[in-house]
């Protein structure tokens, strides 16, 4: 009996020793990022377009399930403000250099390395932000990387392609977000009709900056779109569904692009393991 | 004895030739401008221009026209480049902006100089296209109206305006009636192995409280062995109260040579000069 009361010890521990193994194994392929606050370039960013698409980013980067979020809301401090703005580096690095006649502290300093990007928000893969700066964010959050969004371009236009990369429509200036509403339903296929397609659309951007080191290293662009099919019959007669855009569309659309990026984050990072 | 002496004075000149070599590289660089004669290719990031340039490509009709620039810049940097060209009176300068490249097509506008008179033509063509010249205004327009030279070209010989501005640092006696002009104030080795050289104005401003303006500005040129490679220049201005603007400038030199290249001296030939 005391024989197996020791097996049975034995055994229980290499099961928790087997079970802490895979739960470690699971907590290494994780990275645990916090998001900055996301940006909109588009003359529509006073409706808060970007807050929108931060909290769908960040929803979806919860359900992936790959990813430990560090904060349940974007940062955004002063020192974060920094990296969206670092000139204020250079300058004050500029009249240390003047009056100490030493140039290598501006001129090889973080303001002139040779892939320094100025802002955040425009950041590309490659290029590097301030690692004082990004590092002090990621030790006050435990996060090892930061993530950055920003919306690039939002309108509607004729679709004529599938692929992003070979659209040839135009996205026009114009935003229309009237109140909830079915844009239009299909009803059938009226034999010898057409079919036209209207599209919302918003270009957006993602990046993934390492905390300790600044350097993104991964960014892309999606878009995220939702359609209106307008048929119309041979003789033009009925027309059914209608090209008026609405806050649906608009949820749809913003929707559609988080949900793409974010895919194609999570495809990345499988495809490495971990973020690198 | 001899022997020994030699040996001394062969040591002595291998110093001091060694280190004239090493601190004339600013000065052989300012003999090649002082010879007009010369090929120069750069590239030029400006800090703002370039944010302005980018929020501009993406405000622009939408995912089609940002892949297009996407596709421009793959496997080339996006930066301006410059070529100059220079053979005493004569001189040439190119410049071609990726980034006014739409679904890959390419402008590079060209100025031929000779004394006061200038030709304004340009260059275009599909990427990995047959390239065609032809007037500014329509690309069906084969002939060029010659001009004379006006108060603003003088930045045309050296291509773009802050090259020119870090060249004419080098000579404070072009600049002596209007400014002081530049002076070293310091040179070194980087850790990768460069040699630079620092110019700061010869007077710099910085307020107290209550001035007007405060004003800073330095250049660095970089040299690998005796070829000039980069020049960082900053330059910060504040008026009082308000908030400072910076200016930042990197130069990459790609390719320096003492020879003009002749290709460039001369009106391509599917051009005409109407005069």
């Amino acid at each position: 009996m005391f024989y197996n009361f020791s097996v049975i010890n034995r055994m229980l521990a290499l099961c928790m020793l087997i079970i802490l193994c895979l739960t470690a194994e699971a907590s290494a392929a994780e990275s645990s990022l916090v998001l900055l606050k996301f940006t909109d370039d588009t003359r529509f960013y006073k409706i808060g377009s970007a807050e929108y698409l931060s909290d769908l980013v960040m929803e979806k980067l919860f359900a992936s399930g790959k990813f430990r979020i560090k904060e349940t809301r974007t940062i955004d401090t002063a020192t974060e403000e920094r990296l969206y703005n670092e000139e204020a580096t250079l300058e004050r690095n500029a009249k240390i250099a003047v009056r100490t006649k030493n140039y290598d502290v501006l001129f090889e300093g973080e303001g002139f390395h040779e892939k320094k990007t100025a802002d955040l928000d425009h950041a590309k893969k490659g290029q590097r932000l301030s690692p004082e700066l990004t590092s002090a964010i990621g030790k006050r959050h435990g996060a090892d990387y930061l993530v950055q969004g920003t919306i690039i371009s939002m309108g509607t236009g004729k679709m004529l392609q599938e692929e992003l990369g070979q659209w040839a429509s135009v996205l026009g200036n114009t935003l229309n977000v009237l109140g909830a509403g079915r844009a239009g339903s299909v009803v059938g296929i009226l034999s010898g009709a057409t079919m036209e397609k209207n599209m919302f659309g918003v270009v957006v951007a993602l990046r993934v900056v390492r905390a300790d080191t600044g350097e993104v290293i991964w960014d892309k662009q999606a878009l995220g779109k939702s359609v209106i099919k307008k048929y119309s019959s041979k003789n033009k007669v009925v027309q059914i569904g209608n090209a008026v855009i609405t806050a649906e569309m608009y949820a749809k659309a913003m929707d559609d692009a988080a949900e793409t990026i974010v895919s194609a984050l999570v495809a990345d990072t499988s495809k490495w393991g971990e973020m690198k | 004895m001899k022997g020994r002496l030699l040996t001394c004075a062969m040591l002595f000149f291998f110093v001091c030739s060694s280190s004239m070599a090493d601190a004339n590289q600013l000065d052989n660089f300012r003999r090649l401008i002082e010879s007009e004669r010369y090929t120069i290719r750069y590239e030029v990031y400006d800090s703002s221009t370039q944010k302005g340039i980018e929020k501009m490509t993406r405000d622009m009709s939408g995912a089609g026209y940002y892949s297009s620039i996407e596709k421009i810049s793959e496997g080339t940097s996006n930066l301006p480049k410059y070529l100059v060209v220079r053979d005493m009176d004569v001189w040439y300068s190119e410049d071609t902006k990726p980034w006014q490249g739409y679904s890959e097509y390419i402008i590079t506008y060209c100025h031929l100089g000779e004394g006061a008179e200038i030709l304004d033509f340009q260059r275009s063509c599909f990427r990995g296209g047959k390239e065609k010249y032809s007037s500014i205004y329509s690309e069906r327009d084969k002939n060029i109206v010659p001009r004379q030279a006006g108060a603003y070209d003088g930045n045309l010989p050296f291509g773009d305006p802050y090259f020119k501005q870090v060249i004419t640092a080098l000579f404070p006696e072009w600049t002596k009636n209007i400014f002081d002009g530049y002076h070293e104030v310091g040179s070194g080795t980087t850790e990768e192995g460069l040699t630079y050289y620092d110019l700061e104005p010869v007077q710099m401003y910085e307020y107290d409280e209550g001035e007007e303006q405060d004003w800073v500005s330095a250049i660095r040129y970089y040299f690998q062995g005796d070829k000039l490679v980069k020049i960082s220049s900053a330059t910060t201005f504040q008026m009082a109260g308000e908030k400072p603007e910076i200016e930042r400038i990197i130069i990459y030199v790609q390719d320096i040579s003492p020879l003009p290249d002749q290709k460039y001296l001369q009106l391509p030939e599917e051009l005409k000069v109407v005069r």
